[in-house]
This record gives structure tokens, C-alpha cells and sequence, in this order.
């Protein structure tokens, strides 16, 4: 038997480096892990805010709601009313783990296991990650973009580059591909692209405001009608069409877009991911002890923490504030163990691959080829529903009262299973609204549609296209099922 | 593989964040400050470093959302106790609305950010737009003064100036990052140079053939060796270690200017009447140190007769008896001749009293100001608490129609004196002197 890696709590530097080894050893042998290489840095208190401030992306361009993020963060922070996460980490090869200096050394423990080995093999092998996002460029993208961002502040003025950063991100939510992979962004490419196009400013031509008469003897005049179909990509749009913005407005709005659409993936996983992170470490601390590297103390202090992070509490409790997706999502991955290793009659009905003596198959299968929505549609099982005691509730605008649509019962276990996935959908998604026209040849206002039948914040729909407005330089107006909202013509409205 | 950095002292980065935060909330700032200065207590100025509080809704991002306040949808729960299918549960009192804003994707609900703004950051909003009206810069007395200063450290430079604590810092920085991989490298190889001992000896023990493990242990050694030499052939200290403190001669603009601050603090000055007059000194003080590096203070205060004191004395004072000015405008008057010499110097003076003077005295001051006014930039006159002008205000106002560079004024509640002080100094509100 080995000795133990520690016996106090207090770490250091050798140490955070020896239990790095151990469980690089039991990611690898028993869990079959493929990480990226990890760096894991050690942050005060005050790093971690700022982290939190730009969404832990280790650098960020400079943004006045960055520091209203901070200012909220650090209050609460000092009223003690929010306690900092433990870690933090970056989808970025190599991995970028922040560990605080507050943690003991079992946490610090933990959180390795956590972050630096169970999110890190979800960044490099879930499947929409893998679609969506570029690890190996994502730094020198966000360095390119905050230099970018700095020289326009010097170049045009702060005032204007806060206000396309403002409009930027109004509709940054409306400003992803959801059907199709983005090209992979290289920075130094990015920069070179960016200088070439720099030069040929200039030259520009908009094809949609093209107005050479054209070529004699062609047929002319189908019905005009651009875009030819529906966008979605409202960023895109605005980027490539917007009749007389300048050059590096463009490229902010792109910049945006690009690292919006990078975030992408993590609201999309968000239950997957830190399932699968504490379902990684939770194997993790039980092996070290079991070989004898850690002492019962350490596995007892462990066991606070991780109850305490994957603690659901009922809808009825104080501390209430819907569903935390590290219960669901440890408690679906341990479920989805269970159901191979010791499968139920009921287990065996519900889930072809029950009894699979590989369970670590379908631990990576499932952490693999799914995102939130699809992964409780397919393993939310009614154990699980059962333990968390889960019910649906159905509200009609014009009722007194809201119904019990379904609870944890042989009725219900669908319904459940569905109308979860569907508000995991819904919150992930933002109201859709897509630009339907362009009118070219006349006062050139851009027309969008909203597509679906949600109701939407009309006030803030209002407001947020007065920043369209801003942007396309013409008017700008939203249909929504039975009525039409215009822009604003200028932006001090709010 | 991984890799551990200690990441802890590269500091915060959040200041432009906050910079561009302060800028946009800076109309709101301004008037949080504002207010402090009207109304808060004289600590409260002078240290500055309560937090002020923006609402979000200034700060709020709008963005395409639903509305969840008036909708149908269905919310799945956890934690069911009693429910059955079809139970019917009412809805809370206050309609349906209070119920959506908890799904809000962006969590509002804090409907406030406190912003602390550092006591620089205080004051530059506190005089934002405010100056010493007139001041002259190239007048005779201003030299373009070349000073020497330090300006960080170069790589390159005079031997005696260079600065060991950066040169050895520079060479250990060097020393471990070279060292680092070629060490680890070389404990891996003692590793693997000891385990094949062991099956060195094992296989002797054993009786079997040795000798292709100690050909791998020759070529292990000779290894081993290279490594050693090359991490010993680092050098301790290196042409590329060097620095060197670099100084610099930058030109400084001297703008001589003297302000004098003249404190009635005769028994007629009651508590109410002080806290004003120092209320006023005390924005003075703190706006000339702000903007003017270079500004000297006096501090002169009388009753029947006058003194110059220090700072301390002056904020700190409490004394009574009768009052005179002559003496405070004499005492001025001698100063400037000793040491302030009117064609090197731009000289202010402030006065604050409640403008009792002896009736006789009057007329000694009007002979006094005129000798002294011509060699003035401005004289701020400020009468505090009274019911009608006094006689001394009077008079001033008199002389003020021939020397315009005489501005009185009036205060009697602690509110009027900073819209005071900034029409005093706000740039374009002042008549411009000849």
C-alpha cells in the first residue's frame, strides 16, 4: 500500500503535483479519460471575481457591463451572500483549471478530479463541443480580439466602440449558427484577414446594394426578394449586410459573434457537464481512498463538499431556484452505472442497453453524443424521477389555478421525462426572430419576423431594436403575430 | 501532463472594466458626489470611500426575451409530497405576474450595484470642470523646468546605474526557466538509471547475462552526464540579465501660483458660521491638491489680529475676540511683497468672514484692497450667514465695480456652498480678466 499523499489540509505546491499524478493515473487506467494537457493555476479570491465577470475567459475585451458584472459579484461576494465556486475551467487546450488559494487541500484535490480531468474530457470529446468550438485557437482569438478592441478605442473614441460593443451584444443571443459548424478560427488567419480587408476597404462593393444596370440580353426582373430565405443569424447578417457600417464595426460585430458562438455549447451541456464532472471525481476520491492514498478525514471532508454541491432542493425550499443541473446530471450518470452493473425489471423495460456489463461504454457513449435536452430525453429514468421526487406543473394564463400535470408514477414517467426536456430547450433558446426582408429598392428597412409563438418582452424587444437600428442605419421593424414594432430612431430612448 | 502556475500575484484586471463602468454611470456619479458635498459631514469629504449605489435599470442590456408574466406553460418540479395527477393548486394572491419573473433567464432581482470609487476618483468628479480662473502660464515668472525623473528600467545602460535587484531577478527568472525542463528531464533519467540497477542486481543475484542492461546503463550515465554539464553551463548571471534604472529629463511646466486663505475666527463667527467658512476652505484645499501640484497654500486667520498657521491650525481653529480685516489684508499684503512676488506669481486670495468689522476699520481695508488688488488674479470674497449684507460686503461690492478681479458672494445654509464654489471656478461662468 502507498502512503498517503497527505495527511493535513493545508497544500502546496508538490503536493497539488503529486495528486495531479495519481489521478492522471486513475483518469486514465479505470475511467479511460482523453484529456487535453492540463495547466492548472492557482487564483486569489479576486482573480476568480474577475473570471466570473468575463464568463472565466482568462482574457476579454474591456466592456462597462464586464464591470457591472464585478461590481454586483463582489458585492454579494462581501455581503456573503454568494460563496465563490471552487474552480473554474476553460474550454482551451491546453485546459485552463483556476483552483482559489482559499481551498483546502482536499478541495483542491476534488477539484482537480473535477475540472482539470472530468470537465476537460467532456470539452474534448462531447460531440457538440467538438462541433462547435476550437480549444486549440480560443486564446489567441480572445487576445486578437481584446488588441482589436483596445486600438479602436484609440482610433475612434471609447464612446463609439461601447456602442457597438452595446448593440453587439443586444443581439448577441440571436447571433449563433445552430445548424451549421462555423469555420475554425486561427487567430494569426484572423488578423491577416482582417488587414487585407483593411486595405481593400476601399473598394467595397455590397452585392445586395449593387446598382450596375445589368448586362443587356439577360433576363432581369425575377421577383426581388433578399435575403432569399429566412436568417436566422441576426449578427451575421448585420455584419455582412448593413449598408454603410464601417469596416471595424464589422469586425467587432464578428469578433462577438465568434466568441458568443463559442460559449455556445456550455449553455447547451450545462447539466452533462457538471454531471459528468461529478460523476468523474466522485469515482476519482472513492479510488484514491480505496488504494490507500487518501485517509478516511479527507474522504469525510470530501463527502461535505459534494453533498453540498449536488444537493436538489425541494421546490418548496427556501433555497429553491430550480433545478440544479450537478444533481440532475451526477444523478443521471450514476444512474446510467447502476442501470448496467445491477439493472431492474423496470430498468430492462425502459433501457435496451441495461445489464451492459461495459458501463463505462455507455458512461462515455452517453457523455459523448448528447447535449442536455437529448441526454434527459433519452436516460431521465424513472428511478432517478422517483428519487427527486419530480412533478410537472401546467399554467394557463386564464386559470385560477395551476394543475398537476404528471408525477413520478407509471403515468406520468413520459410526460415528465418530455415536458423536462422541453424547458431545458426552451431556456437554452432565445425567442426566434429572424430577418425575413430587405427592402432594396426603396427606403431600405430591414424587416424581421418573430418565428415562434412564445410570447415575447415587448418592451425590451423595443429597446433592443433600437441597437438593430443603430446598426443598419435604416429602420428597422418586428413583426410579431398581429402587430409590427419600429425601431426607435435614436438610442437615448432607454 | 500537466502544469501548475501560482497565478496569484499577477493581480486583478478588472480597472478598465470599472473605468468603462464609472464613465458610462458618470451624470449619476456626479450627482451622488455632488450631494455628499452639499449635505454629508465635512469627514465625509474629506475622506471619501463609501460606495455609492447605481441602480441597474441605468445599466440594464436589453436583449430579445420572452415574457413569462402572462403566459401558459409548464415548469417541472422536484420535491413532490402530497401531489397526484390533476391536483389543482391555486394560484398566489396578486395574480399570475409575481410568478414568471423567477424563470428570468439573466436572474435580475438585484436592483442595485454599489460602485466605490477611490478618493482621486471622488474628487475628479467632485471639480470635474472646474479651474483657477486666470492663471497665467508663460507669464515672466513660468520656467519651462527640465526635471530629471525616474522612468522605469532599460536593458541597456551606464554601469553605474544599474540596478541589481531587477539584474538579479531577471537572472534568476532565466536561470529557473532554463533549468527547469532539463531537471525534470534529469530526475527522470536517475529514475529510470535506479530501477535499472536494481534489475542489474536482480539479474546478478539471478546469475543471468548483464550485459546489454549495462550497455543501457553506460548509455544512461552518459546521458545523465550531458544533462548535468548542461544544467551546470547555465550561467549565473548573463549580458541578458542586465538592467539598468533609466532617468529621463522631461520638461515641467510651473505654473507658480499661490492661493491665500484668510479665516475670520473672531468671537462674532459662531459653530454654524465656521462649519461654512471651513466647508469652503476645505473644497479649496482639496481642489487646488487635486489639480495643482505645484500651488502653494497659505493659511491666514484673524481676529483682531492675524496669523499665518498651518493647515492643522487653521481647520483645527477656535478662538474669539473682536474683529478686524485690516490686519488679515496687511499680513497678506506683506507676505506677497516677501515671498510672492505679484510678476512671478499667480496670486489668489479667498476670504471668508461674517463681516463684522469695526466700523473705523472699513475704511483702512478700502485703502489696503487698492494697493493690493492690482497685484491679484482674484480675491473671493465669501460672507456667510447673514441676514443682509454687511458693511464690509458693501464695500468690497463698491470696489469690485472698478477691479473686477473682487467677486464676493454670499452663503448662509451648508447646501449653498458647493454650487458656490463651482460657480466660482467653473471655467466659463467667471468675467475674464484683462
Amino acid at each position: 500500500m502507498a502512503d498517503y499523499l497527505f495527511t493535513d489540509n493545508d497544500w502546496t505546491f508538490p503536493r497539488l503535483d503529486a495528486v495531479t499524478r495519481a489521478i492522471a493515473a486513475i483518469a486514465e487506467e479505470e475511467l479511460q479519460l482523453d484529456t487535453y494537457p492540463n495547466q492548472l493555476e492557482v487564483i486569489s479570491a479576486e482573480q476568480m471575481l474577475d473570471a466570473y465577470a468575463s464568463i472565466g475567459l482568462p482574457v476579454y475585451y474591456a466592456h462597462w457591463s464586464f464591470g457591472k458584472q464585478r461590481a454586483i459579484e463582489s458585492g454579494q461576494y462581501r455581503r456573503g451572500e454568494m460563496g465563490l465556486a471552487y474552480e473554474l475551467v476553460i474550454n482551451s487546450d491546453p485546459c485552463i483549471s483556476y483552483l482559489m488559494e482559499e481551498n483546502t487541500m482536499t478541495m483542491q484535490t476534488l477539484v482537480i478530479a473535477h475540472a482539470a480531468f472530468g470537465h476537460n474530457a467532456f470539452f474534448k470529446n462531447n460531440a457538440f463541443f467538438r462541433q462547435w468550438t476550437d480549444a486549440e485557437g480560443i486564446i489567441d482569438y480572445l487576445a486578437f480580439a481584446q488588441r482589436y478592441i483596445a486600438q479602436c478605442e484609440e482610433r475612434f473614441g471609447m464612446d463609439a466602440v461601447t456602442d457597438v460593443l452595446d448593440a453587439a451584444h443586444a443581439i448577441s443571443r440571436n447571433g449563433i449558427d445552430r445548424a451549421r459548424r462555423p469555420r475554425q478560427l486561427s487567430a494569426r488567419e484572423e488578423e491577416q484577414r482582417w488587414q487585407e480587408r483593411e486595405r481593400y476597404l476601399e473598394q467595397q462593393v455590397l452585392e445586395i446594394w449593387r446598382t450596375l444596370p445589368p448586362v443587356l440580353g439577360q433576363k432581369t426582373q425575377q421577383i426581388d426578394v433578399f435575403p432569399s430565405e429566412p436568417q436566422e443569424n441576426l449578427l451575421y447578417f448585420i455584419e455582412k449586410n448593413a449598408p454603410h457600417l464601417e469596416g471595424w464595426k464589422r469586425e467587432i460585430l464578428r469578433i462577438v459573434r465568434k466568441i458568443t458562438q463559442y460559449l455556445y455549447p456550455q449553455g447547451q451541456t450545462k447539466i452533462m457537464n457538471e454531471g459528468f464532472a461529478c460523476f468523474v471525481h466522485y469515482h476519482i476520491m472513492h479510488s484514491l481512498h480505496g488504494k490507500g492514498l487518501l485517509t478516511d478525514g479527507t474522504l469525510l471532508e470530501f463527502y461535505a463538499s459534494h453533498t453540498a454541491v449536488v444537493m436538489q432542493p425541494d421546490f418548496d425550499d427556501r433555497r429553491y431556484s430550480g433545478i440544479n443541473p450537478y444533481a440532475l446530471g451526477f444523478a443521471i450518470f450514476q444512474d446510467i452505472k447502476r442501470i448496467c452493473v445491477a439493472p431492474t425489471e423496470e430498468d430492462r423495460r425502459w433501457f435496451p442497453f441495461a445489464g451492459d456489463p461495459g458501463w463505462l461504454k455507455q458512461i462515455h457513449f452517453a457523455m459523448r453524443e448528447f447535449r442536455d435536452e437529448s441526454f434527459v430525453l433519452q436516460y431521465l429514468s424513472p428511478k432517478v424521477m422517483r428519487d427527486l421526487h419530480l412533478f410537472s406543473l401546467r399554467n394557463e394564463a386564464d386559470e385560477a389555478s395551476y394543475k398537476v400535470s404528471a408525477i413520478h408514477d407509471d403515468t406520468g414517467y413520459q410526460h415528465l421525462r418530455e415536458a423536462l426536456a422541453q424547458q431545458i430547450a426552451d431556456s437554452s433558446r432565445p425567442p426566434d426572430i429572424q430577418v425575413v426582408s430587405v427592402d432594396r429598392w426603396g427606403d431600405r428597412h430591414l424587416r424581421l419576423k418573430q418565428m415562434d409563438q412564445q410570447p415575447l418582452d415587448l418592451e425590451e424587444a423595443q429597446k433592443t431594436l433600437g441597437f438593430l437600428h443603430h446598426l443598419w442605419g435604416y429602420d428597422v421593424h418586428l413583426d410579431i403575430e398581429d402587430q409590427t414594432l419600429t425601431a426607435p430612431q435614436s438610442l437615448s430612448a432607454d | 501532463m500537466s502544469t501548475i502556475i501560482d497565478r496569484r500575484s499577477s493581480g486583478t484586471r478588472s480597472t478598465s472594466n470599472q473605468e468603462r463602468l464609472q464613465r458610462r454611470v458618470r451624470a449619476r456619479l456626479k450627482k451622488a458626489v455632488e450631494k455628499i458635498a452639499r449635505s454629508g459631514s465635512i469627514e465625509d469629504l474629506a475622506n471619501a470611500d463609501q460606495p455609492i449605489s447605481i441602480p441597474t435599470r441605468d445599466l440594464h442590456e436589453p436583449s430579445f426575451r420572452r415574457d413569462l408574466s402572462d403566459s401558459s406553460w409548464e415548469r417541472v418540479l422536484p420535491g413532490n409530497k402530497e401531489y397526484q395527477r390533476g391536483d389543482e393548486i391555486p394560484k398566489p394572491e396578486g395574480g399570475a405576474s409575481g410568478q414568471g419573473r423567477e424563470g428570468s433567464p439573466d436572474g435580475l432581482g438585484e436592483d442595485e450595484v454599489a460602485i466605490v470609487l477611490s478618493a482621486d476618483e471622488f474628487l475628479d468628479l467632485l471639480f470635474d470642470g472646474l479651474a483657477l480662473p486666470n492663471l497665467r502660464k508663460t507669464s515672466q515668472g513660468d520656467v519651462q523646468a527640465e526635471q530629471w525623473r525616474r522612468a522605469g528600467f532599460i536593458k541597456d545602460g551606464s554601469p553605474s546605474r544599474m540596478h541589481v535587484g531587477r539584474t538579479m531577478r531577471a537572472a534568476r527568472a532565466r536561470r529557473l526557466a532554463l533549468r527547469a525542463g532539463k531537471r525534470r528531464e534529469l530526475q527522470e533519467l536517475e529514475e529510470a538509471r535506479s530501477i535499472l540497477q536494481q534489475e542489474i542486481s536482480a539479474r546478478m543475484a539471478r546469475k543471468q547475462d548483464i550485459s546489454l542492461e549495462q550497455e543501457r546503463l553506460r548509455d544512461l550515465d552518459a546521458q545523465i552526464a550531458i544533462l548535468t554539464r548542461k544544467i551546470k553551463a547555465i550561467p549565473f548571471i548573463d549580458e541578458a540579465d542586465l538592467r539598468f534604472a533609466h532617468i529621463d529629463q522631461q520638461p515641467h511646466p510651473i505654473t507658480n501660483a499661490v492661493m491665500f486663505c484668510v479665516m475670520d475666527v473672531s468671537g462674532s463667527m459662531g459653530e454654524k458660521e465656521k462649519d461654512l467658512a471651513k466647508r469652503f476652505f476645505l473644497l479649496l484645499y482639496l481642489f487646488l491638491h487635486r489639480h495643482y501640484q505645484a500651488v502653494n497654500i497659505i493659511f491666514i486667520k484673524h481676529h483682531s489680529t492675524a496669523t499665518e498657521c498651518t493647515e492643522q491650525a487653521f481647520f483645527g481653529a477656535r478662538e474669539g475676540g473682536g474683529t478686524l480685516v485690516s490686519p488679515a489684508i496687511q499680513l497678506t499684503e506683506n507676505i506677497i511683497k516677501q515671498r510672492f512676488p505679484a510678476e512671478r506669481w499667480n496670486v489668489y486670495v479667498a476670504q471668508v468672514s461674517d463681516g463684522d468689522n469695526y466700523f473705523a476699520d472699513n475704511a483702512v481695508v478700502a485703502d489696503h484692497l487698492d494697493q493690493l488688488l492690482p497685484r491679484l488674479r482674484n480675491l473671493f470674497y465669501l460672507e456667510v450667514n447673514r441676514e443682509n449684507e454687511s458693511d464690509l460686503l458693501q464695500l468690497y461690492e463698491g470696489i469690485a465695480e472698478n477691479h473686477p478681479e473682487l467677486i464676493t458672494a454670499r452663503a448662509s445654509a451648508r447646501e449653498d456652498i458647493y454650487p458656490l464654489f463651482r460657480a466660482l471656478f467653473s471655467r466659463e461662468e467667471l468675467p475674464q480678466h484683462g
